[in-house]
């Protein structure tokens, strides 16, 4: 992801609004100069990390602004493949033994100074040059580049583009996203992010605000701007997509927008996605998953645990269960999982769950929450035969019992 | 875009002067709870509670910043408002130090206690701020949060705490390593998630190096006070040895005012280690000093030409133009390359690894520390003389692997950044050796350094040595980071060697 340093010297305000210096390929010399560099990078395949990184920054002789090429280097290097070189794991054994080595023949003196690699060498079984070569292997800077981003310049320009427009989010306070399509994506991101969401039906379509939810008292501008800006790789799933955000600057409040549209050479997925990496977003749910999966068997019943990203209309808003349970008879069950959450969020979620008349709702609930009212109040709403309390890991067993009995179709 | 249907909540939100027009929910109970930074009342009338809550929309609720939750709970006694939510752990175990506390230290505490628990306690490296730590989560006897500038630092109060309260009780936050345990320990970088989400379990909030939360903090680190604001903890402590007088206003307001203070010169040999400190100079190699005066001419003619320096008010702002140029300029860019090269020159001239050397055969018996001017130093220090590195990189069980075996002996020195020059603690380490400094001359930064070696063990002496290229501009970094010392070793300890 690109810094705020990046994007800085390309943003201007005008009237309130946020306007960025896009790269653009006017001139027709841009693309040919970026088919250049991923065609470098390439070739770089098998160098270390610093050393990919300096061939890069040597290219500063052929451009006239170093901050662009500084930008559109770190975006195609994120799109590459680095590995720790063969014999990097052994690093840490290496620097012990060269280290004790010098310890026992302390102080340094003038002509000893192989000594220590040569009885690592010796211990180990091993050559004192790859003693040398090996004992820092695992920086991550030694790391080496197994596979260059598969990039034209054309892609690479698309990509960086979308990078700045990213990096303009790290200063923000509010986001407004409405898109067209893909909401499954995006819904996905958006409860990754731990942000304070509102999710409403525009027409066919939706919008969600985004906000920090201690925004209003902190004074440090993008406390949460990270947050909003993982949400942009779940927009590549969208045919378009819009964003409104208010960033807060030392001349005051401001707005930015962006709007998206496919590119079939991006691929579904341009800057990497968070969701690809981070499946579920709390443990309980990866272990509720994981159980599933291992102790149900084969043939589970007919029945399939999938991760739900379609919203629940709940009274005027909308609301993402997190896993949906499908039976091969076409019944299915939602399921939500209560987990670190104050009584402030129970109650909430018991209004929601009581407006939206889910039947088929089951409520997984952490047992160390059950205090007060709150939970009541939850039980209440949902009831008792629909919810499955736990202690220290959600049991898919117990989630499937409940299932049996009030999956509809 | 059509009219957003929050609009006039956001308004509101954002207006406190709006806020007797609104009330939360009647049909919730009367509560009080911490969410995500936030105080959050409910289930009372705007005019009933205190002016400064302001109503969020998005909760329903009346709101306020974390930090205020103390005061939102002695309003609660009065206003039948009960609180709900995680209650702060609690540490049903006494402190188990073989240590004796030292007079200081006792008072120290005494006085923090009776400020309300709140504020920051100013020792000298070396003097025993961590036990003043487990000494005050000890009288509370409550979850705490210990937040800490580094990794190694992260390790190392780890280590301390699940010494003197058992290691089941204490629970590191960082990176990868994220278990909540009654006393968890985290870095500033990492603290806002940490108390964004449990924040209410931990009723004393320890701050490390409370200097790093200066008014004039830069980057990253003016986002730290943030985490201050939305702590719950009612209790707070700050520690440091060389705490921002005149840049304190957010500590004094978040942490609370100064209630302890000594400094190097007021405690005695008794307390802290005699010191002393030694400059060495070193010639660049002919070759050096060729390649030396051919970067400077580069860098100098074209800051000359550029005009920068008449043009600026001062140094700092000149310094930015130049920058600035090298975006877009060529010419420019070449110039802040040679800068930048001549910088190298200096951290890696040969005549520092054979002065080195030459220090390290001086003290055969010490344990030493080389603090190095960048991470290319600390390589080429680590790799000539066999002895670790330790950056901002090395991973945390490896430091705290490397400082223990320095501690016992096993490793005699460690190559350093900056990540040395805070908060460890071996007290075995009594010879430092300055390469260079990462601050061009920042005299709170060599007297950290310094503080490394004053932890008192029997009658040793501590040694800085600092290694300064003659004829280059580290010179005068030198006699700028210097004053501070000499301000320190003219006191009362110090001597000449």
């Amino acid at each position: 992801m690109l810094t705020r340093a990046h994007v800085a010297p390309f943003l201007r305000v005008e009237r309130g609004i946020v306007r960025v210096s896009y790269l653009s390929d006017s001139e027709g010399r841009v693309v040919p100069f970026l088919d250049r560099l991923c065609r470098l990078v390439t070739h770089l395949e098998g160098w270390p990390r610093d050393a990919v990184i300096e061939a890069l920054r040597r290219q500063e002789r052929r451009v006239r602004d170093a901050t662009r090429l500084a930008g559109i280097a770190k975006a195609l290097l994120d799109a590459c493949d680095f590995a720790p070189p063969d014999g990097a794991e052994q690093a840490p054994a290496i620097r012990d033994a060269v280290f004790r080595a010098r310890g026992s023949r302390w102080p340094p003196v003038p002509g000893d100074a192989r000594v220590p690699y040569e009885i690592a060498a010796a211990e180990r079984g091993s050559t004192t040059s790859d003693i040398e070569r090996l004992l820092y292997a695992d920086r991550p800077g030694a790391r080496l580049l197994v596979r260059a981003a598969r990039l034209d310049g054309k892609t690479l320009l698309a990509r960086y583009n979308l990078e700045l427009a990213r990096a303009v989010l790290l200063d923000a306070e509010r986001v407004r996203i409405t898109a067209r399509g893909g909401w499954r994506a995006i819904f996905g991101a958006v409860k990754l992010a731990r942000l304070m969401h509102v999710i409403r039906r525009v027409g066919r379509s939706y919008e969600i605000e985004l906000t920090g939810p201690a925004s209003a008292f902190l004074v440090q501008p993008g406390r949460y701007g990270i947050r909003f800006a993982r949400i942009i790789p779940g927009l590549a799933h969208a045919r378009s997509w819009r964003i409104e955000a208010e960033l807060r600057r030392d001349e005051g409040p401001v707005t930015f927008r962006v709007r998206g549209r496919p590119r079939p050479s991006l691929g579904t997925a341009p800057i990497g996605s968070v969701a690809h990496r981070t499946t579920h977003d709390s443990a309980w749910e990866r272990s509720l998953a994981t159980d599933f999966r291992k102790r149900i068997g084969s043939d589970r019943g007919g029945w399939q645990l999938s991760r739900e990203t379609t919203p629940v209309a709940a009274g005027e808003e909308l609301f993402l269960p997190d896993f949906t349970l499908r039976h091969a008879d076409g019944r299915e069950a939602l399921i939500e999982l209560v987990g670190f959450w104050t009584p402030e969020y129970l109650e909430a979620k018991a209004r929601k769950v009581a407006a939206a008349h889910l039947d088929h709702l089951i409520l997984v609930v952490y047992r160390g929450l059950a205090v007060g009212g709150a939970a009541d109040a939850l039980t209440a709403s949902v009831g008792a035969d629909r919810m499955v309390w736990f202690t220290k890991h959600p049991r898919a067993a117990d989630v499937l019992r409940v299932a049996e009995q009030c999956a509809r179709r | 875009m059509r009219p957003n249907p929050l609009a006039h909540a956001i308004i509101i939100l954002n207006s406190p002067a709006t806020r007797s027009i609104v009330s939360t929910s009647s049909q919730s109970p009367r509560s009080l709870s911490y969410r995500l930074g936030l105080a959050v009342v409910r289930g009372v009338d705007a005019a009933d509670s205190p002016d400064w809550l302001v109503y969020d929309p998005r909760l329903d609720a009346l709101v306020g910043p974390g930090h205020r939750m103390s005061e939102l709970r002695e309003w609660a006694v009065g206003a039948d408002v009960s609180e709900h939510g995680g209650a702060p752990e609690e540490l049903n175990v006494p402190l188990l130090d073989p240590r004796t506390p030292r007079e200081y230290q006792r008072e120290a505490v005494d006085r923090w206690l009776a400020a309300g628990r709140r504020g920051s306690i100013i020792l000298p490296t070396g003097a025993g701020k961590t036990l003043v730590a487990l000494m005050a989560i000890d009288e509370l006897r409550t979850g705490a949060c210990i937040v800490a500038p580094t990794r190694a630092l992260v390790a190392q109060w780890f280590t301390q705490l699940a010494d003197a309260f058992g290691v089941e009780r204490v629970g590191a936050w960082y990176g990868d390593e994220k278990e909540v345990r009654p006393l968890t320990v985290t870095t500033y970088h990492s603290a806002f998630p940490l108390l964004e989400r449990w924040g209410e379990r931990f009723d004393l909030l320890v701050l490390d190096e409370a200097h790093h939360l200066a008014d004039t903090s830069t980057g990253e680190a003016r986002a730290w006070h943030d985490h201050l604001r939305i702590a719950p903890s009612s209790f707070r402590l700050g520690l440091t040895a060389t705490y921002p007088d005149g840049q304190d206003s957010e500590l004094r307001r978040l942490v609370g005012p100064v209630v302890y203070r000594r400094t190097i010169g007021e405690m005695t040999d008794v307390e802290l280690a005699r010191f002393a400190t030694v400059k060495r100079y070193i010639r660049l190699s002919p070759d050096e000093e060729a390649r030396y005066a051919a970067l400077t001419e580069t860098y100098e003619r074209h800051v000359e030409e550029a005009g920068h320096r008449e043009r600026a008010a001062t140094a700092a702002d000149a310094w930015r133009m130049f920058a600035a140029s090298a975006r877009r300029s060529p010419p420019a860019r070449r110039a802040l390359r040679a800068f930048h090269e001549r910088e190298r020159l200096v951290r890696l001239a040969a005549g520092k690894l054979a002065e080195t050397e030459r220090i390290l055969r001086m003290h055969p018996a010490e344990r030493a520390v080389i603090f190095c001017g960048g991470t290319d130093a600390a390589m080429a220090v680590s790799r000539a003389l066999a002895i670790p590195m330790i950056t901002a990189t090395t991973p945390a069980s490896e430091r705290h692997a490397l400082l223990r075996a320095l501690d016992r002996g096993e490793i005699r020195a460690v190559a350093s950044v900056r990540v040395l020059d805070e908060g460890w603690d071996v007290p075995a380490a009594k010879l430092g050796i300055v390469l260079g400094d990462s601050t061009r001359g920042s005299r709170r930064q060599h007297v950290q350094r310094l503080g490394r070696l004053l932890r008192k063990q029997g009658d040793a002496v501590a040694s800085l040595y600092e290694i300064v290229a003659a004829g280059t501009y580290e010179f005068f970094a030198a006699q700028k980071r210097g004053a501070g010392v000499r301000r320190v070793s003219e006191s009362q300890l110090g001597f000449g060697l």
